[in-house]
């Protein structure tokens, strides 16, 4: 059995400025979005403000708990970052278990991560300016001393460079290491049951049922989460600091 | 050389055109999200809580009105409560006071009228018995007389006469008044 672990494969390309390339990461976001805003626009149906439904207390719940967080991390001023973070939460996670149903994560993409990395970086950087200035936003690079300014830039650009490799790494590895072992299942399977002579019956992958489940609900279910959430959290620390401390 | 983290037909480089299209197709794709999520979820959420919030705080403001207005209800009741019973206590005093005064103005005029009226008794009694006694005083002078004139069969003097008895008669009253001095 082979296991070929790829990149996101390229589905079509649009002739037009040289060829804009659709690939499989970019299609299953698409299709990850209509589920998203499916499921929002069905969870938020017919909210009321008394006597609601379990639906309507579980999405409160949930909100509650994203308030919190963006609170915990933010302080007062999370309050208008707070539909970005839940929307980064919700499509990194999103991304990060599409693997379960059979989709390659495209968070798996060191594009995608990489977007999501620069996105954040821009809020600092915006956050930096709004709160200081142009002239503050540039002199930031200049602290403490002039000289420092090649540190500096470094160190800023590393913020999104780590946040993408450490995204990216994590769901990546998660996705090699389950198509490794799913495949050696593959292998051990076929190798225990070839003494049967039916080939129906030979190349009955036994063992992929059940064992992946245990791997994936660390690498999958876990590390998506895990992943999301420390995503989330580096956007809002990063960009609380850029902010000036008596603002929170 | 298949890179695993770069599209499939990446073959060279750290980053292709394809992934650059990838890169902003994502950008694109999560800004839309965004959009769409703060639009018609989040914002839905929050309204929700706002008007939540929105309606215990008018609730707890009533409750602290209606609590407010009691107290100043409870309050002015009391006042008028203790200004009712001290008018009253005043109204019983003041009866009580009156009653008194009547009392007294009519026990000192029953008594007076009595005093008046044992005096009036007295003097009347005091003036019977002298007219009695004087009555009598004369009977007794003038059967005297009669009986003196029949015994000497002649007339005499009667003043000389009346006054001798008189004197006698106030001598005997004088002893019976002392005699009933004694037995009373």
């Amino acid at each position: 059995m082979n296991v070929n672990v790829t990149g996101p494969k390229i589905l079509f390309e649009i002739p037009f400025l040289g060829g804009i390339v659709i690939t499989e990461s970019v299609v299953c976001q698409w299709i990850f979005m209509v589920v998203i805003i499916a499921l929002s626009l069905w969870l938020v149906k017919d909210l009321k403000v008394k006597n609601i439904s379990r639906k309507q207390a579980l999405v409160e719940k949930i909100y509650g708990m994203l308030c919190n967080m963006v609170e915990g991390s933010m302080g007062k001023r999370g309050e208008k970052y707070r539909p970005y973070i839940g929307t980064l939460f919700v499509f990194s996670f999103m991304g990060s278990i599409s693997g379960v149903l059979g989709f390659r994560p495209y968070t798996a993409t060191i594009a995608v991560t990489g977007a999501m990395a620069l996105a954040t970086f821009v809020m600092i950087q915006a956050a930096t300016i709004k709160d200081s200035g142009v002239k503050g936003w540039i002199k930031s690079y200049t602290e403490p001393f002039a000289f420092m300014l090649p540190l500096n830039i470094i160190s800023n650009a590393a913020t999104p460079v780590s946040m993408a490799a450490r995204h990216f790494g994590n769901i990546t590895a998660g996705y090699v290491i389950t198509s490794l072992v799913y495949g050696a299942l593959g292998s051990a399977s076929a190798f225990l049951l070839q003494w049967i002579p039916s080939s129906i019956f030979n190349s009955f992958p036994f063992l992929q049922a059940g064992v992946p489940a245990v791997l994936s609900l660390y690498f999958d279910w876990f590390g998506a989460f895990i992943q999301a959430f420390i995503f989330c959290m580096l956007t809002m620390v990063f960009v609380a600091n850029a902010c000036s401390a008596e603002e929170a | 050389m298949n890179l695993l983290f770069l599209s499939e037909q990446a073959t060279q480089g750290l980053f292709e055109l394809n992934d650059l299209w990838t890169l902003l197709f994502t950008w694109a794709n999560l800004l839309i999200l965004y959009l769409v999520m703060k639009k018609f979820f989040f914002s839905k959420i929050q309204a929700v809580l706002d008007q939540r919030k929105s309606e215990v705080d008018d609730t707890y403001r009533r409750a602290d009105e209606a609590e407010e207005e009691a107290n100043a209800l409870r309050d002015e009741y009391d006042a008028k409560m203790a200004e009712a019973e001290a008018e009253a206590e005043e109204i019983v005093s003041n009866a009580v006071k009156a009653a008194r005064s009547k009392e007294n103005t009519i026990v000192s005029e029953a008594k007076a009228k009595a005093a008046a009226a044992i005096a009036g008794a007295e003097a009347k009694i005091e003036i019977d018995r002298q007219k009695a006694l004087n009555e009598v005083k004369e009977d007794i002078s003038s059967m005297a007389v009669e009986i003196a004139s029949k015994v000497i069969e002649r007339d005499i003097a009667p003043e000389d006469h009346e006054r001798l008895i008189d004197k006698l008669i106030d001598e005997l009253s004088a002893d019976n008044d002392a005699h009933d001095e004694v037995k009373a």
